[in-house]
């Protein structure tokens, strides 16, 4: 007999939880000297470290790890429910055009209001994501019926190349010098982490997530098709709305405060499900702990690898996602 | 780098001298090498300019030939009247059909950010192309020398070059035996990028009598880790004033009160206009920042002009 | 005997797709325990009757009865529980395992977050044994044979504990065998009480098992009744424009077509 659901869902968890742990204290020790282990203890009032060590970890390497550490998590559960939603276990939590909206309000915030006081960054990208994904349901609305799935991700693409080409419109109009900034916006980048923006990302993740993990039933009945899912029960497109909702209010959440960071949301869930199966009541809590840990590894690493020069997070995921399409092509 | 003042003076007459190395014979043809390797030659002084970069645009006024300047870019704002040139384009991505429409017979342009194609289009049509790539102020002097040669106006540069080099050399006597500050140099800072060792800021930098925290770093303008700049604690932070609005830059490194910079407010905004630009106003720009990081110093200004 | 309650009933249901009709005024009724076939040649309209009588379709004209109250009226959760449907599925691949699959018919009874409990796992691992797929439980479903994704199925239907399970032309890919095997899983089915709607383009084989058989010709029942009484060679060629002889078995009844061309 194998494993049940739920004795999948606590070991994977539990191992996850402590993988973590181990990742955010890893990062918060690590720096181009080394492990410090009097940074970590200093957290908890041990230890004895200078309060130039203090001031670093506190501000920066402490708020990044956490900040990364929850992208990762949100991006890891959005590409679970998406890959459930559009079932296909390549699809991606951008396919949608929530990165080319969130990516187009950033543009056109870093070129043309310069920083609005009102809005920032943040708050035009995500306003940005949320047109986007309106646009797409309504292109998507337009053509009811069968196939819906394949409308969704037509309408996502199109969605996304009208905002990329925006974009593109919004930079050479502007005769912008800011193409390193906005390079480094659409590559991901958490060094400018504070605990306002962690907090605020976390809490979105969280309640998308435990929404999402309310109906992992529904969401694993999503799988096997839509007339399958309504004959078993299942309301089918209220669900399907309700889900992609859920995920992309998550997906431009994390993308307003970190930009895009790619491939996580794809190589996380499309990992875990390989190891621990596709029920998504174990998969949805192993993508929220498997992401927080990949993606502040990744950002450690991209924080260190070329010290005291940075890399964006997105060129180290994207080295990791190469090669892992490479090992899937090969598997086939 | 350090020049000794003499050197300097006899470089620069050397220098005056290359036209009658470089051979200007009598039609007129003047031939200078630009920063690229390659030669540029004008017969007679040229009459149709386009200036691609604010910087070339301020020496071309300087030198006084600002009449034969038919097209300016977007960001070509100094000085005032250069606002009534035409423009062709914006700074790094100029329209080069509006290039060649004004039938230009010579053509400046700067080499960072510049894309390969322009020159070498405008190149094939047979239009001369000067392409500068300042790194040090000893490089400015060096393009007023050519430019001038190009111009003929050897006398408004050689007097130019005179003026930047007796500056200069007050400018070290005062330094002289004074502590250097530790200085970091943001022309952005979210995400924070700095001036290396080896850019034109960096070597203002070293010029203005600054140690450079980031000196080391090859590349012109990198991304840098806050972790450095904490642990390296400048005691100076200086802000390219056009890469954010001043206030929350400031702001933005208010987070981090363990920098001593914040703690007693040595982090200055400066004109972007005046200071990263290699044109005649260098001088002043290095004074500035020599003013910045050595606030109680005597006047860095040379006394007469 | 008595009169068989009944549970399920459809009234004089008509539904177009577009433009065209498919169904015109069909008239059914599932009773407890029947064991209901539907023939008819392929686009009648056998599967759009599958999906209105279970309420994925509406009617739009006439109505669809459960336990005497409208369909309309019961959620798609509570129709599930009743109502149980085994067609030819799209196939995705995830990866779910026999065992994970049959576990999710047993999502009509709960809500949107439940880890099986015993009874889930008593009431799955008795539905695998009944479809004698008990030995692939562990096997991940694109591994399967025909036959045996086809068992896989029912076995999910069974899960649900449903009161009538819908097959759609479940003979499809099957070879003799696996028809056959099919047929015994049927009628072990309907013994415990489950009522079975077969629709299919097999007339024997619909013969062989289904007490009651409907010929559906034109977006309507053309006939209903006992198999010999529907299987003649007039109502054969009028449904399905062939020529057929119909020998009936002089003890068990059940007629059997031999085709012998097209009309």
């Amino acid at each position: 007999m194998p494993l049940s659901a739920l004795s999948k869902t606590i070991l994977s968890s539990s191992a996850l939880l402590l993988l973590l742990a181990a990742v955010i204290v890893l990062s918060i020790g690590f720096g181009p000297a080394g492990f410090d282990v009097d940074a970590v203890l200093g957290i908890i009032g041990q230890g004895s470290q200078t309060s130039q060590t203090h001031t670093i970890v506190m501000e920066y390497r402490l708020p990044r790890a956490l900040l990364a550490a929850v992208a990762g998590a949100g991006l890891a559960c959005a590409g679970v429910v998406f890959q459930a939603v559009l079932r296909n276990p390549l699809a991606d939590p951008y396919l949608i055009g929530i990165s080319g909206g969130g990516s187009l309000g950033a543009v056109v915030c870093i070129t043309i209001f310069g920083q609005s006081r009102i809005l920032g960054l943040s708050g035009m990208a995500f306003i940005g994501s949320l047109i986007a994904v309106g646009l797409v349901y309504g292109l998507a609305s337009l053509k009811k019926g069968a196939g819906y799935i394949n409308t969704i991700i037509l309408a996502g693409v199109i969605v996304g190349a009208l905002m990329n080409a925006l974009m593109l419109l919004v930079i050479s109009l502007s005769g912008s010098d800011e193409m390193q900034r906005i390079l480094f916006w659409l590559m991901g980048d958490f060094s400018l982490a504070d605990y306002r923006k962690t907090t605020v990302a976390g809490v979105v993740t969280c309640l998308g997530w435990m929404a999402a993990f309310s109906q992992a039933n529904r969401l694993n009945l999503l799988m096997v098709g839509d007339e399958s899912a309504a004959h078993l029960g299942l309301e089918v497109s209220k669900i399907r709305t309700f889900f992609i909702v859920v995920a992309s209010l998550v997906t431009g959440a994390i993308v307003s405060v970190s930009g895009t960071v790619g491939f996580v949301g794809l190589i996380v869930p499309h990992m875990l499900r390989l190891a621990l199966g596709p029920d998504n009541r174990v998969l949805l809590p192993a993508s929220l702990l498997g992401g927080a840990a990949f993606l502040a590894a990744s950002d450690c690493l991209a924080r260190l690898v070329a010290y005291p020069t940075e890399l964006p997070v997105g060129v180290i995921t994207a080295l990791i996602g190469a090669p892992f399409f490479l090992y899937l092509l090969l598997r086939r | 780098m350090r020049f000794h003042p003499r050197r300097l003076v006899g470089l620069c007459l050397v220098l005056m001298c290359a036209p009658c190395l470089a051979g200007t014979d009598a039609s007129g043809i003047s031939c200078v090498t630009d920063d690229m390797g390659r030669k540029v030659c004008a017969s007679g002084v040229p009459r149709r300019v386009v200036s691609l970069a604010p910087s070339l645009t301020e020496t071309v006024f300087y030198l006084g030939v600002q009449d034969r300047l038919v097209g300016r870019t977007a960001r070509c704002n100094r000085p005032a009247a250069a606002s009534k040139i035409p423009q062709v384009g914006a700074y790094l991505h100029p329209d080069l059909e509006r290039i060649i429409s004004l039938n230009p017979d010579l053509v400046l342009a700067t080499k960072p950010g510049l894309r390969e194609e322009i020159v070498e289009r405008l190149t094939a049509l047979g239009i001369p192309v000067f392409v500068e790539d300042c790194k040090s102020v000893d490089d400015v002097c060096f393009l007023m020398e050519r430019l001038g040669r190009l111009f003929h106006r050897e006398l408004e540069a050689t007097s130019a070059i005179e003026d930047i080099q007796r500056r200069r050399r007050v400018l070290k006597e005062r330094l002289e035996g004074l502590p250097r500050p530790t200085v970091l140099f943001a022309v952005g800072v979210k995400p924070l990028v700095v001036a290396g060792g080896q850019s034109f800021l960096g070597a203002l930098i070293r010029e203005a009598g600054g140690v450079n925290i980031a000196e080391d770093i090859a590349i012109p303008y990198a991304r840098f880790s806050f972790e450095e700049v904490i642990k390296k604690d400048p005691e100076y932070i200086l802000i390219l004033d056009k890469e954010c609005k001043q206030q929350e830059c400031v702001d933005h490194l208010k987070r981090y009160p363990t920098l001593r910079a914040v703690r007693y407010e040595k982090v200055e905004s400066l004109d972007a206009d005046l200071v990263a630009r290699p044109a005649p106003a260098v001088i002043e720009a290095l004074e500035l920042i020599a003013k910045t990081l050595h606030p109680h110093a005597q006047e860095m200004r040379a006394l007469n002009r | 005997m008595n009169a068989a309650r009944s549970l399920l009933t459809c009234e004089s249901a008509s539904f177009r797709y577009r433009d065209a009709p498919i169904l015109k005024g069909v008239s059914i009724a599932v009773t407890e325990g029947a064991f209901l076939g539907v023939i008819g040649p392929n686009g009648v309209g056998k599967s759009t009757l599958i999906r209105v009588l279970t309420g994925t379709l509406l009617p739009e004209r006439g109505r669809v009865l459960l336990y005497d109250k409208p369909l309309t009226a019961f959620t798609r959760r509570a129709i599930a529980r009743k109502l149980a449907v085994v067609s030819q599925t799209e196939t995705s691949d995830f990866g779910f395992t026999v065992w994970e699959e049959v576990m999710l018919g047993r999502s009509p009874h709960h809500g949107g977050i439940h880890y099986e409990n015993r009874e889930d796992r008593a009431i799955v691992e008795m539905a695998l044994e009944k479809t004698q797929v008990a030995h692939l439980a562990a096997r991940r479903l694109d591994t399967l044979s025909g036959g045996e994704m086809q068992r896989v199925r029912i076995a999910r239907g069974i899960a649900q504990q449903p009161a009538i399970v819908f097959l759609d032309e479940p003979t499809t890919h099957l070879d003799l065998y696996s028809q056959l095997t099919l047929m015994e899983l049927l009628k072990e089915i309907n013994k415990q009480g489950i009522a079975v709607f077969l629709v299919s383009h097999d007339i024997n084989f619909v013969a062989q098992c289904c007490a009651d058989v409907h010929l559906m010709h034109d977006g309507a029942i053309l006939a209903h009744g006992a198999p010999h009484e529907v299987i003649t060679p007039d109502l054969v060629a009028t449904c399905f424009r062939i020529r057929a002889n119909v020998s009936v078995d002089p003890e068990t009844s059940v007629p059997r077509i031999n085709p012998l061309g097209i009309l």
